[in-house]
């Protein structure tokens, strides 16, 4: 004897009276089960098709569906929540891919900028009372940066630092000027300025010292990774005595 | 009012979904080196490279510090961290350690107004970390959130009246 053990889940066997009182079925192959004076139950394979067996009895697809917990809930897959938070969460996905797109866009661009840097004067050169060498000096800044700004550029910040050695340091650097570039039609520029930062040592080894004027540069980016580079301009030197 | 096994199936997935956050969030931290790899711009210092309302994404490596560096650091006694760019680097010739100065790019003055009374550099375990990148607006959230905590609390009240209804 060979028992089917099936649960019926099909709505349109559920509008049968019948069928809302009995969620578990139970189908045996003997005959005898049938309502005495009922038509024998056909017997049919576990994949047939509905088959009306007695005008009140309908047997529903004997599917061998996975037997479903009967604590779980299955949530509405067409609710106004589930619709907008599945589009939210489409929509986020896009827009970071887009960034990291453009994003890495900036790293096509190969840049080729120049830049010159002339100390016309050195206004004072002195010793502060707290021991510490201060020296102002006047500039001729020029470069010409335009071949780093891309679509994905906001702004690029430049700035002149002066880098030299000292015996207790060995690296010193101090930027003098700084300036942010908006857009392209800017990043080519000439300037006479004195040094908008105070050039204070620690201590007092700025005279005769020689020293590298290096222009650094920081493309930022609209959105994405921020490229920072540099052009080093070697052989300035400070004078030998204060004034 | 669903039955209690159902309920346990809710708590266990909001359990997950938390830890799942959580861990992505260690994994972050870990990537980073350093404690806190995203930040939100707070104020308009940096402007017009970084507005109200950025988010930063925050390095730490062991690369020595340069001038040009956009840091976030912690000044002693003051517990919100300040991003800005570096000015001046002391590098010491035997032990690497540096003296740092920064500014903010629309400020006109340094930082040392803002630094411990008489503390006149910032030294490497000032510095939380280094902002490699940055994604505009997408901090407005934290900083509603932070400065009216009203709306967090009605955010908070909602989600749970979701979770138990």
């Amino acid at each position: 004897m060979t028992i089917y053990y099936f649960i019926c889940n099909d709505h349109k066997a559920a509008k049968d009276s019948v069928h809302h009182s009995r969620r578990l079925k139970l189908l045996l192959h003997r005959p005898q089960l049938t309502a005495p004076g009922a038509p024998p139950l056909a017997i049919h394979h576990a994949r047939s098709s509905t088959i009306r067996v007695s005008p009140r009895l309908e047997v529903c697809h004997p599917r061998f569906t996975a037997p479903q917990a009967p604590w779980s809930s299955s949530p509405n897959m067409h609710s106004f929540g589930y619709r907008a938070n599945a589009l939210f969460t489409f929509a986020i996905t896009i827009l970071a891919l887009v960034c990291a797109m453009a994003s890495l866009s900036d790293s096509l661009n190969s840049p080729s900028p120049s830049a010159h840097v002339q100390v016309l004067n050195i206004n004072w050169f002195q010793k502060q009372p707290n021991g510490n060498d201060e020296v102002s000096m006047t500039m001729n800044i020029s470069a010409d940066l335009q071949s780093l700004f891309t679509w994905n550029t906001k702004q690029v910040f430049v700035f002149l630092a002066a880098e030299y050695e000292t015996p207790k340091n060995s690296l010193n650097q101090i930027s003098l000027w700084d300036g942010i570039i908006p857009s392209k039609e800017h990043a080519k520029f000439w300037i006479h300025t004195s040094n908008k930062y105070r050039f204070i040592d620690q201590g007092r080894n700025l005279r005769g010292k020689e020293f590298n004027l290096t222009m650094h540069w920081h493309v930022m980016p609209k959105t994405g990774k921020m490229f920072a580079d540099k052009i080093v301009m070697p052989g300035y030197r400070l004078p030998e005595e204060y004034r | 009012m669903a039955s209690i096994p159902q309920q346990l199936m809710k708590a266990i997935t909001l359990g997950m979904i938390v830890g799942c956050a959580l861990i992505i969030w260690k994994a972050l931290v870990c990537m980073s080196g350093t404690e806190s790899p995203v930040v939100v711009v707070l104020s308009g210092s940096m402007e017009p490279a970084f507005k109200r309302g950025d988010i930063l994404f925050l390095y730490m490596s062991k690369d020595p510090i340069r001038a040009g560096d956009i840091l976030v650091f912690n000044v002693d006694g003051r517990d919100i961290p300040i991003v800005h760019r570096v000015i001046q680097v002391h590098e010491r010739q035997d032990t690497g350690e540096v003296d740092i100065l920064t500014k903010g790019d629309s400020n006109n003055d340094d930082d040392r107004v803002l630094y411990a009374q008489g503390q006149l550099w910032l030294q490497r375990h000032h510095i939380m970390g280094r902002a490699i990148g940055s994604l505009p607006y997408a901090g407005w959230v934290t900083i509603i959130l932070t400065e009216k905590p009203i709306i967090k609390y009605v955010l908070i009240g909602a989600l749970g009246l979701l979770i138990i209804i």
